[in-house]
């Protein structure tokens, strides 16, 4: 007998890390005493009752039904519970839903935001390594490579650290790391022509849109490259 | 002295209204919280120079990390540098004329900076800046009596890049009389703009004795300070010129949701600056900033219009009223898309808050969608705003004339007939009495309607383009203008002044917005 995924999902949605955290290392023991694959678990586990959770809270955030702080809590129960899949999932090579490389660019010091946004992403199943603030273009490039990561966010909060995302992008581009990755820019000051005028795949206004952002990048950028891999 | 001139003896007076949110217990609590932070909490200090000065005095610090140690401040040092630091002082106009006397319960109000949009009065469009909006800006705040300093309200960086800030304090500088407020972005730019400044005030000396302009530096919450910042300042306090240096909070992200700390918090932070100051150089003029900003935990973005938002405006200046330092903070920004009721509201209750607190210089006319946009018309409703604030805050004296009883009697005995309207009195006092506004509409529906049924938008368009088509400032010297231009350009990397547009990268992906 499996567990109850919509009562997890709902523990996530609470922000309830013991019932949350408790269900799913029961979901892999019950799947386990059942004889089934741990990774096809570990999967079901995931997308109904974590990601289910997630999906949730998202939802109720656009409705403005709830607030940052209850995403963040929600975000860290599942990242709690995504501790306990992990090793099972890593085992299998499978591709989390995306690798991202996140920071502030160099030259502005301000790490709220992006903060914020890593953790959302995190909370959304994302692999998010975060660089932090100042973070010089060479930075992203090592770091992208290291992680072969496929999206790139670049946050700016001052009008004149702003270029600095046209020079990242340019170094990004230059690079090589542009092929095979997608970049999405935001910030305080940053608008949507701005994004578009520097070459950036992609901009959202706020840590809500920037979830759906990355999905829809990373969603573009597998087809992209399946097409790719079509034609050769 | 006849017995009648006694009668109002007790009563003769000046009405004066104001603001108290603290008693003088709760003030004691917060500042000594302030200084509890420094000594416990720490600080990180990347400056060199700022550290050494921290070492010699005595402060213990520890490692932290590649941008910085941490200081923690031991209370006799925080205080001897209180000691050191002047009570007041006097902002000079261009023409070194004194103008704002940052002391007592004195409030100024001026446009804020950095929006990095602006409305087109025109067009209406949402549009980047140029160097001549910024101009027109100084001008539309020039040509407006309660705009009494300018600062730049936009941001070149589309046009310019890191090179923005010295051709702003350009443009400011040729368009308006008023004491100039500015953002700089490292020591060279604030060199730069402080030889404009000597240029036009006639020699460094000269600016020293009075200086009227106002460095706009930011502490980056919580409780660390940028190198950068540090240097600037720190460059300003060598020199001998007043530095502005305090926080720009965001409760519930950089400081603590709940007010007092998130004031306390604050005011540690910019004391860290006033302690670098004063230690380098003893009686250097420091001015308390504070953004006491708010962020609205629904959609992450700073607010500047919420009620919190004024409160914690009003904590942090009684603070600096209790320690006797000049205070410096943002207020009439208005988190609104447009000029509207919500920016109406916000704008005026932001204004009569500051004034009633006595807040010495306040930044934030123009600003709209919480400092993301500049727009010509509100810098016109701030004045209209101030202009009400001000008869407000002017309150009246009680004694004789004000009282009326004369006029009463006079009225009273030729009752049934006589009223107040023609009487020599209301002749005699109207004037003075009653404020008129020039925005805020008054009339009745149908001169409303036959004038066109303006609302308060349009009129404030209306006046900002004939600003815009008939108002000439002062105009400085040609030569002076001849070096201003030359320095201003001179401080530019021509790269940047050759302004690249980005080559079109291989990529045809998809641009998505969220």
């Amino acid at each position: 007998m499996a567990i109850d995924f919509e009562e997890l999902a709902n523990a996530i949605v609470k922000g309830d890390m013991e019932t949350a955290t408790s269900m799913t290392a029961q979901g892999l023991e019950e799947g386990k005493a059942a004889g089934r694959e741990d990774l096809v678990v570990a999967k079901e586990v995931l997308n109904k009752g974590l990601i289910g959770g997630m999906d949730i809270i998202s939802e109720l955030w656009v409705q403005e039904k709830i607030f940052i702080p209850e995403v963040l809590i929600s975000a860290k129960v599942m990242h709690s519970c995504m501790d306990l899949l992990r090793p099972i999932l890593e085992a299998s090579k499978e591709p989390p839903r995306g690798i991202m490389v996140i920071g502030t660019v160099k030259g502005d010091l301000h790490d709220i935001g992006q903060n914020i946004v890593g953790m959302m992403l995190k909370g959304n199943g994302f692999e998010v390594h975060n660089i932090g603030p100042n973070a010089a273009p060479e930075k992203f490039v090592n770091k992208v490579r290291e992680t072969e990561a496929n999206l790139v966010g670049l946050s700016a909060l001052l009008t004149t650290t702003m270029p600095m995302q046209r020079e990242t992008i340019k170094i990004l581009e230059s690079e090589g790391i542009l092929e095979k990755a997608a970049v999405m820019v935001g910030g305080a000051p940053v608008t949507a022509d701005w994004a578009e005028k520097i070459d950036a795949d992609g901009y959202a206004p706020d840590a809500a849109h920037a979830v759906n952002l990355a999905r829809q990048l990373v969603d573009d950028l597998r087809e992209e490259l399946g097409e790719a891999a079509m034609a050769n | 002295m006849a017995i009648k001139d006694l009668r109002w003896a007790g009563l003769v007076q000046q009405m004066s209204p104001s603001l108290t949110v603290l008693s003088k217990d709760q003030k004691q609590i917060l500042i000594n919280a302030a200084f509890e932070i420094l000594e416990r909490s720490g600080n990180r200090v990347g400056s060199k120079e700022a550290l050494e000065l921290f070492r010699k005095a005595g402060c213990r610090i520890e490692p932290l990390d590649e941008d910085g140690e941490k200081v923690f401040f031991p209370q006799s040092l925080i205080e001897e540098c209180l000691r050191t630091t002047p009570k007041r002082l006097i902002l000079y106009d261009r023409n070194g004329e004194p103008s704002l006397y940052c002391e007592g319960r004195n409030s100024y109000f001026s446009p804020t900076s950095a929006c990095p949009k602006m409305y087109d009065p025109y067009t209406g469009e949402r549009r980047a800046w140029k160097k001549e909006d910024i101009g027109n800006a100084s001008r539309i705040t020039d040509a407006l009596p309660h705009l009494d300093a300018m600062f730049a309200l936009g941001s070149l960086a589309d046009d310019y890049g890191f090179d923005t800030f010295v051709h702003e304090v350009h443009a400011m500088m040729i368009n308006t009389t008023k004491p100039i407020i500015y953002l700089s972005n490292d020591v060279p730019d604030t060199k730069a703009i402080c030889e404009m400044a000597a240029v036009i005030a006639g020699g460094w000396d000269r600016l020293r004795e009075r200086p009227f302009l106002l460095q706009y530096d930011e502490v980056l919450s919580p409780l660390k300070h940028k190198n950068h910042a540090f240097d600037k300042f720190m460059y300003l306090a060598g020199e001998g010129l007043p530095v502005r240096y305090g926080a720009f909070t965001m409760s519930a992200a950089s400081s603590p949701v709940t007010l007092p700390g998130a004031a306390a918090q604050s005011l540690a932070e910019a004391l860290v600056g006033l302690m670098a100051c004063q230690l380098k150089r003893p009686g250097v003029p420091y001015v308390m900033a504070i953004l006491p900003g708010i962020m609205d935990l629904k959609y992450g973005v700073l607010s500047s219009g919420a009620p919190e938002y004024h409160l914690f405006h009003s904590i942090y200046t009684e603070l600096c009223h209790e320690l006797q330092l000049p205070v410096m903070a943002t207020a009439g920004i208005t988190d609104s898309k447009v000029v509207d009721a919500q920016a109406g509201a916000e704008t005026l209750w932001s204004y009569l808050c500051a004034a009633l607190v006595g807040c010495h210089l306040n930044i934030g006319a123009g600003s709209m969608e919480s400092h993301l946009i500049g727009s010509f018309e509100h810098l016109v409703l701030s004045n209209e705003c101030i202009a009400a604030v001000r008869r407000f805050m002017k309150g009246a004296p009680i004694d004789d004339n004000t009282l009326g009883m004369d006029v009463i009697q006079h009225v009273g005995d030729g009752l049934p007939d006589r009223i107040f309207v023609d009487q020599d009195h209301t002749t005699k006092n109207y004037l003075e009495e009653q404020w008129q506004p020039e925005v805020f509409n008054r009339n009745n529906f149908m001169v409303w309607t036959e004038k066109g049924k303006k609302d308060s938008f349009a009129v404030c368009n209306e006046k900002v383009k004939h600003i815009l088509e008939n108002y000439q400032p002062e105009q400085l010297p040609d030569d002076v203008l001849a070096k201003l231009e030359e320095i201003a350009i001179g401080a530019t990397d021509p790269e940047t002044l050759a302004v690249s547009k980005t080559a079109k990268a291989k990529r045809r992906r998809k641009f998505r917005v969220a």
